[in-house]
């Protein structure tokens, strides 16, 4: 409590509660448009935040991050295109609310849905980040590595790809994490003897690459003529009837916890839990027919399981320093660039950035809940920029973002090569999230390992010796062999039933 | 004990062998692994498959020209050209909007944050 009471005196300051607001602002329109995401947006501001101080810059990203969640259920319910891909379910019911007039009572469900469940994510998030840095301060080399290996793990199997491509964007993620100087021996590796690359690959222009530039090709390739069909909301009809709120209060909590736990696990969080708070509803409810035709239920759990997960993926961020998710791995970056080293020690260390970052966040979450009812109309004209325009703009941002990071055309250069190769990737159906997870974890997790076999002479036992280490190996090992174990007994299954059938 | 080449030779490896292995899945199924053709429905314009790559190649001549040319007329040329190649407006619309926007973008990085951009040919 002592530690919030602190965190809000720093929230609370006029400059960042202006850089809350900012990064709320911000977040909502990302959200709001289809094509630029919370990373982009991040990658996009890190060079304009060198100036600032390290708390303040990370409470505008972490705003940017949770306001793009509230964002992408405006145009999911409105015009029925995801702003973001966690807010996909929600146009499921949502624009059927709308298409039935009550598309003022869907935004009410969904900002009101996500300002409960953010609340409810936040507290759980006090207490549980400070007891986890606790718990992490006695892990060893092998516990990190182990903790890298299950994440990297867990997060190929739910990118949504075949498990060999998500291997191999992790294998070229952590190859690229490899260039640059050796931090045990401090030598230099694969730079080709340019002073660019002597630093490393930098996670900037990877990710302005990988995210940006690849979908400004990708979308240059598209039909440019996107007039969108949006239906129109007043704001005296925004508000729910009693039968809606009561039909909404239910799924609010069980999404709310829903998204928090999913938030803890490593990959697209909040993309997966937002189908499963609409698998879990449709299942339990009394009326599973509704679902799909305009259910309450079907934007309430959603919605708040997105905004939860948000939050949750804070937790292994802030107490053990390993993102799980490209969002995350983004404000690990402006962290690092910041001189905060994350990790356990953060919140002794600088416990004005643990504290300030999580505070700003409940004032953020009421911010956004503010902004979102009665800005949807604003909000709708950004959505109305041509792409012709935004997607040129966007280009811009990169090209000077990532100059302004170190002032190296060496930058410009690798942001290009992942961007034509990002888009390459995109149409073979490759998922880039590993591999921008592999280039952050990398370097953390290559220390881990060396450092490990050092302590035990080359040994690869000390990985079983250590109870954490150990737990963790097995449970990679069942998630990793699992699909394959329900992929042969469904297939002899399946055999079964056709020897019965003849 | 591990040095530094260590990691970069598992990491390769891993890396060819699963290249091998899809390679192999794609040779037996090539269904599979053929790249995605476009899905889009509707009428389309005939250049939109060619703008990626002239986007692509104003991107690969700008890093060549940044720093000599200068911050200003370089970064306003690849926004013309971007904005003609994407087919906002005339060429005129496109010229204003991306003066506009870079000397928006100079403000904002070099006059407001400090951040040194290449001056070029304007000194």
């Amino acid at each position: 409590m002592e530690g919030l009471l602190q965190g809000f005196s720093v929230a609370l300051t006029p400059t960042n509660l202006f850089f809350a607001f900012l990064g709320a602002l911000l977040g909502t329109v990302v959200g709001v448009l289809p094509g630029i995401g919370p990373i982009g947006a991040m990658a996009l501001l890190l060079g304009a935040t060198y100036s600032l101080p390290p708390a303040t810059a990370l409470i505008m990203f972490a705003g940017i991050y949770y306001g793009s969640m509230y964002g992408g259920s405006t145009t999911s319910i409105l015009v029925n295109i995801p702003g973001e891909p966690s807010s996909v379910v929600t146009c499921l019911d949502g624009n059927q609310m709308a298409r039935r007039g009550r598309g003022g009572a869907a935004l009410f469900i969904a900002a009101a849905g996500s300002f409960v469940a953010g609340s409810i994510a936040l507290v759980i998030l006090s207490w549980l980040a400070p007891i986890l840095a606790e718990v992490a301060l006695k892990f060893g080399p092998p516990e990190y590595f182990a903790i890298a290996v299950f994440g990297l793990l867990v997060l190929s199997q739910l990118s949504g790809q075949e498990l060999l491509k998500s291997f191999l964007m992790v294998g070229v993620g952590l190859l690229l994490s490899t260039v640059g100087m050796d931090v045990i021996t401090g030598q230099p590796r694969f730079d080709f003897g340019t002073i660019g690359l002597k630093q490393g690959v930098d996670f900037v222009p990877i990710a302005m690459g990988l995210f940006g530039v690849a979908e400004v090709l990708e979308v240059a390739k598209e039909s440019l003529d996107d007039r969108k069909d949006v239906i129109r909301v007043k704001l005296r009809q925004l508000l729910p009837n009693r039968v809606e709120i009561k039909r909404s209060v239910g799924p609010t909590l069980r999404g709310s916890v829903l998204g928090f736990m999913t938030g803890l696990i490593p990959g697209p969080a909040a993309v997966i839990s937002t189908f499963l708070s609409y698998t879990l509803e449709r299942k339990i409810s009394k009326r599973p027919k509704e679902f799909g035709q305009g259910a309450p239920e079907g934007v309430a759990g959603p919605e708040s399981a997105n905004n939860a997960s948000a939050v949750g993926a804070f937790v292994p961020l802030l107490s053990l320093g390993i993102p799980f998710a490209p969002p995350t791995a983004l404000l690990l970056s402006a962290m690092m660039i910041h001189g905060v080293t994350p990790g356990p020690m953060l919140i002794q260390e600088r416990p004005d950035v643990f504290w300030g970052v999580i505070s700003s966040m409940y004032i953020g979450n009421f911010m956004l809940l503010v902004l979102n009812l009665p800005l949807v109309g604003i909000f709708l004209h950004v959505l109305r920029t041509p792409r012709n325009l935004l997607m040129p703009l966007i280009l811009l941002l990169c090209v000077v973002g990532v100059f302004a990071v170190n002032n190296s055309v060496v930058d410009l250069w690798i942001m290009l090569v992942s961007g034509i190769g990002g888009y390459f990737l995109r149409k073979m159906d490759f998922s880039v999230a590993p591999l921008v997870l592999a280039l952050v974890i990398g370097p953390m997790m290559e220390n881990a390992l060396r450092q490990s076999l050092m302590l035990s002479l080359g040994s690869f036992d000390i990985f079983f010796t250590q109870p954490l280490s150990r737990a963790l190996f097995i449970l990679a090992g069942v998630i990793l062999i699992s699909p394959v174990l329900w992929r042969l007994g469904r297939r002899s299954f399946l055999k079964k039933g056709d020897g019965h059938a003849r | 004990m591990p040095d530094m080449g260590f990691v970069p030779v598992i990491g390769g490896v891993l890396v060819l062998g699963i290249c091998g292995l899809l390679i192999g899945k794609d040779l037996i199924s090539p269904e599979k692994g053929k790249i995605k053709e476009d899905r889009e429905e509707g009428p389309k314009d005939l250049g939109s498959s060619r703008r990626p790559l002239l986007i692509s190649l104003v991107l690969i001549v700008y890093p060549l020209i940044l720093v000599p040319v200068g911050f200003i007329p370089s970064t306003t040329g690849l926004m013309f050209f971007c904005l003609w190649i994407m087919r906002f407006r005339g060429w005129f619309g496109s010229l204003v909007i991306a003066l506009m926007a870079t000397g928006f973008a100079h403000l904002l990085f070099a006059v407001l944050l400090h951040v040194p951009l290449p001056k070029g040919v304007l000194g």
